[in-house]
């Protein structure tokens, strides 16, 4: 039988299930290591409900869950290593088709892989709208911080799409 | 393309492979840092544990001939050890709970709670274990001198004397309390390492990465 605070809880993870997934396969380039991280950030957050203050929007308090469970995570040895060249066989290619605009996605989940996990928070905190003083919040640092650090990981970022042929 | 582009194709992703189970105490936490320091913390009491069991029954089997007043000290040492390393367990002990419990911090702050956290934790640890030498180093000596301590211990008291007729004892001694020392410094610092320092050296990365950077 399902508590109603589960209940509660299952449909909030439900409706922003998109987000966690986007940490987890921003953090992890295999699914077997994304599907394991979106399991962890999902109990995570479970475990932490109690601290989520109804006034504030569920998915601003799910990002910063899902950060702090990413930045202290780590692969598990067995499999691949953490860096590895950008070829298309790799398993985060799987769940795409070859489309042009999945094409550009794909190409962006390999870059990510290269930079380090603060590096990925402000990518997605950035992609998912969040304001140069939001993600400084999020993050504990000073809005210059945050600003230069961003801007730092985008160049970062184009610099190892277009390495792989790809204009960004 | 350009992030703005991208943004685009961002917020239309495919949620494929990605089920939520329903049941919440089906989610098991399988690489985070916490966990395994939380396991390991676990498993070294546990190894301590067994560790004191062995000691407390060794004086008992007959090989090891620990007897008379041999025993008395012995069992004083084995105490005065117990005692020691419960200082640390505590700080351990506390560290294991704060991980359980759940603070809505900042990265940072978050990433700052647990670097000092689990820091002064290991600190102690190896503190309280260089502390422990001496006495591991006397438990060794009664341990393998098999039933000789005091007669060893006498030869050692009268040491000119001993040098003259039996330097060979001497200098297997002092081989034998170096070797010792040797081995259990390299014991604390892989111990400490294998099982904290290197989930510490993670955390720390992290930490680093989120200093303040000079504007161009």
């Amino acid at each position: 039988m399902v508590k109603p605070d589960e209940q509660q809880f299952l449909k909030q993870i439900e409706k922003n299930k998109g987000a966690i997934i986007k940490v987890s396969r921003m953090y992890m380039d295999n699914l077997e290591d994304q599907q394991d991280l979106f399991q962890e950030i999902v109990m995570q957050l479970w475990r932490s409900y109690g601290s989520f203050r109804k006034e504030s929007l569920f998915s601003t308090w799910l990002y910063r869950v899902a950060i702090n469970t990413a930045l202290m995570y780590f692969k598990k040895e067995k499999r691949r290593p953490d860096q590895q060249e950008l070829t298309i066989d790799i398993d985060v290619v799987d769940e795409f088709d070859n489309e042009k605009k999945e094409e550009q996605l794909r190409y962006f989940y390999q870059a990510v892989q290269h930079i380090n996990p603060v590096e990925k928070a402000l990518i997605f905190l950035f992609l998912e709208g969040q304001s140069h003083r939001e993600i400084a919040v999020n993050l504990g640092i000073s809005e210059v911080n945050a600003r230069v650090k961003l801007n730092r990981t985008k160049e970062k970022l184009q610099q190892i799409i277009k390495t792989q042929g790809y204009e960004f | 393309m350009n992030f703005d582009e991208l943004k685009e194709q961002w917020n239309n992703q495919t949620e494929n492979n990605f089920e939520v189970d329903p049941n919440l105490s089906h989610y098991k936490s399988v690489g985070s840092i916490l966990v395994k320091l939380r396991r390991n913390i676990k498993m070294e009491f546990i190894s301590w544990l067994c560790a004191i069991i062995f000691l407390l029954v060794l004086p008992n089997l007959e090989v090891y001939q620990i007897t008379g007043y041999v025993k008395v000290a012995y069992y004083s040492i084995l105490l005065q050890m117990c005692l020691s390393s419960m200082f640390y367990y505590k700080k351990f002990f506390y560290f294991y709970k704060s991980t359980k419990q759940f603070e809505l911090l900042s990265s940072r702050e978050n990433l700052l709670k647990l670097y000092y956290d689990l820091k002064f934790s290991i600190e102690t640890y190896k503190m309280s274990s260089y502390l422990l030498m001496p006495q591991g180093i006397l438990i060794c000596f009664i341990f393998f001198s098999l039933g000789h301590s005091a007669e060893w211990m006498d030869k050692i008291y009268h040491f000119g004397e001993t040098w003259k007729n039996d330097s060979t004892f001497i200098i297997y001694f002092i081989l034998g309390i170096f070797a010792g020392l040797i081995s259990l410094v390299i014991c604390i610092e892989s111990m400490s390492y294998y099982y904290y320092g290197k989930y510490l050296k993670m955390i720390k990365n992290n930490m680093d990465a989120l200093e303040e950077e000079a504007e161009l």
